[in-house]
């Protein structure tokens, strides 16, 4: 069944490094936009869901919602949703649940992230935070983790190292036209290719950077029988999450996320929508690799054929049906518990004909999907005008 | 993060893992590595098949990686793991050696 969600308000802060902002900075300017884009006050919200990873660890702030909500001086419940790097999508889906039972009526969802203040090998450590107790004592990263899945994918279907580094270079292209995003400039494939090992196979430039960043949401259920209002409006009509094992080694492939593919499912059921309906889409390329196999897994191609697809230029702007136009997490930033809020913005924008220079001509419907760790949990939404 | 219980607790079972022999699936090397284990850099980790559903990530160590191929047999060591500062546990933990 479709879920409804009008979304009222939306907003993010430039992704980067914000040296003069706190967490609590960022989160406040990002609902601040939010509330201004809705045309609505704090006093019209009744209760905050923010999302973020690793404030406990970070900042040694383990009360967000508290916080969050004292910071904004809204006297309403305040609730932090954590799934690692799909904290953000996570807390969508937690606020949309809240709305369906009819708890609350408007809600203000942040997803904040502070991670610049600190060195690459603590955030690294941080981060594997979302992976399983053997994967972290054998000394494993997330560019470790995902260097596996993309050795499978090799191994199994050919992908190339120049299947991965047009990812990169493609979502560069995108980020060139995004003001917002943390690397707005473009990269050329020698440069990829050539950019400093971090892991066997994965460079520097195949994997999203360290940033700092918020993103906000006003979401609101319609009332049936309500008088439709003449502002164009877009609608959350999917939200569905689906789990996988923690531990990579105990999956059936290490070259898909099939958590992936049960939420994307579900998730079309739910729209009642085909992929043929799907205009443009913001996923989940923490590393190049993760975009190849999200084309894939989302069933936008056949397995095994999400190099080539991305190839062909489809997903480039200008293609049939552009992916991450933001830049994705790869060049726009990836501010952990921000990223799966900023996602649904993008889509957003682009829908009500606000993507500046990238916009995406007459798109309808879009999709995002965001991915904690390395697919223990995914979730996807879909959006429509 | 490290104490004596949870020591204990991680090594009480690793007489068990000693000397079990298996097979690689997937490799890859790290070149930046995470806190406290930036002295083992570059270092192998393998998702290892020991068989019977039994499949878990390790670190491959004295290998030529160039040599490394699907199928390598490897066997469980006992190593340490990472590196602490003076005063804490050192961690010992299984790693696996090419055969």
């Amino acid at each position: 069944m479709k879920t409804n969600i009008a979304i009222l308000g939306s907003a993010t802060t430039k992704f980067g490094e914000h040296w003069k902002l706190s967490l609590l900075d960022l989160a406040h300017l990002a609902a601040d936009e939010a509330l201004q884009d809705a045309e609505l006050t704090t006093e019209d919200i009744d209760a905050v869901f923010v999302s973020n990873m690793l404030s406990g660890r970070l900042q040694h702030q383990d009360h967000l919602g508290a916080a969050v909500v004292a910071e904004l001086g809204i006297k309403k419940p305040g609730l932090k949703v954590e799934g690692a790097c799909a904290s953000g999508g996570l807390a969508v889906h937690t606020a949309i649940q809240s709305l369906l039972a009819g708890t609350y009526e408007t809600v203000l969802v942040i997803g904040v992230e502070k991670m610049t203040d600190f060195e690459a090998s603590e955030i690294s450590a941080a981060l594997m935070g979302a992976g399983a107790e053997e994967e972290r004592a054998a000394g494993l990263t997330f560019p470790g983790l995902y260097a596996l899945m993309a050795k499978a994918h090799m191994q199994q279907y050919g992908t190339t190292r120049e299947h991965m580094a047009n990812v990169a270079v493609k979502n560069h292209y995108h980020a060139s036209l995004n003001k917002k995003a943390q690397f707005p400039y473009e990269v050329s494939l020698e440069k990829v290719l050539a950019s400093a090992k971090l892991t066997d196979p994965l460079t520097l430039l195949d994997s999203s950077p360290i940033t700092d960043g918020a993103a906000a949401l006003i979401l609101r259920k319609v009332k049936q029988n309500s008088p439709k209002s003449n502002k164009k409006t877009v609608f959350i009509t999917a939200s569905s999450v689906a789990m996988d094992t923690l531990r990579l080694a105990e999956r059936d492939s290490f070259a898909e996320l099939a958590a992936t593919q049960v939420a994307a499912k579900k998730a079309f059921a739910q729209a009642g929508i085909e992929h043929g309906d799907v205009a443009i889409m913001e996923v989940h390329d923490c590393f190049t690799i993760a975009e190849i196999m999200a084309m894939e897994d989302l069933g936008f191609c056949k397995k095994g054929e999400g190099g080539d697809y991305i190839l062909s230029g489809e997903t480039r702007l200008g293609g049939k049906r552009p992916v991450n136009t933001s830049g994705g997490l790869k060049a726009c930033g990836h501010p952990v518990g921000a990223t799966g809020v900023k996602q649904i913005v993008e889509i957003r924008d682009q829908l009500l004909g606000r993507g500046g220079e990238k916009q995406v001509k007459g798109a309808k419907v879009g999709l995002t999907q965001n991915v904690g760790g390395i697919g223990a949990t995914v979730v996807v939404h879909i959006l429509q005008l | 993060m490290n104490n004596v219980v949870s020591a204990w607790r991680k090594t009480k079972t690793l007489p068990a893992e000693l000397g079990k022999k298996g097979r690689m699936l997937v490799w890859t090397r790290l070149f930046i590595a995470p806190k406290g284990y930036e002295r083992d850099v570059p270092y192998v980790v393998a998702i290892v098949d020991f068989g019977e559903g039994d499949r878990q990530t390790l670190q491959v160590v004295d290998c030529d990686f160039d040599k490394l191929h699907i199928g390598q047999e490897v066997i469980t060591t006992i190593r340490r793991i990472g590196t602490v500062d003076a005063a804490d546990i050192i961690n010992y933990g299984v790693k696996v050696k090419p055969l």
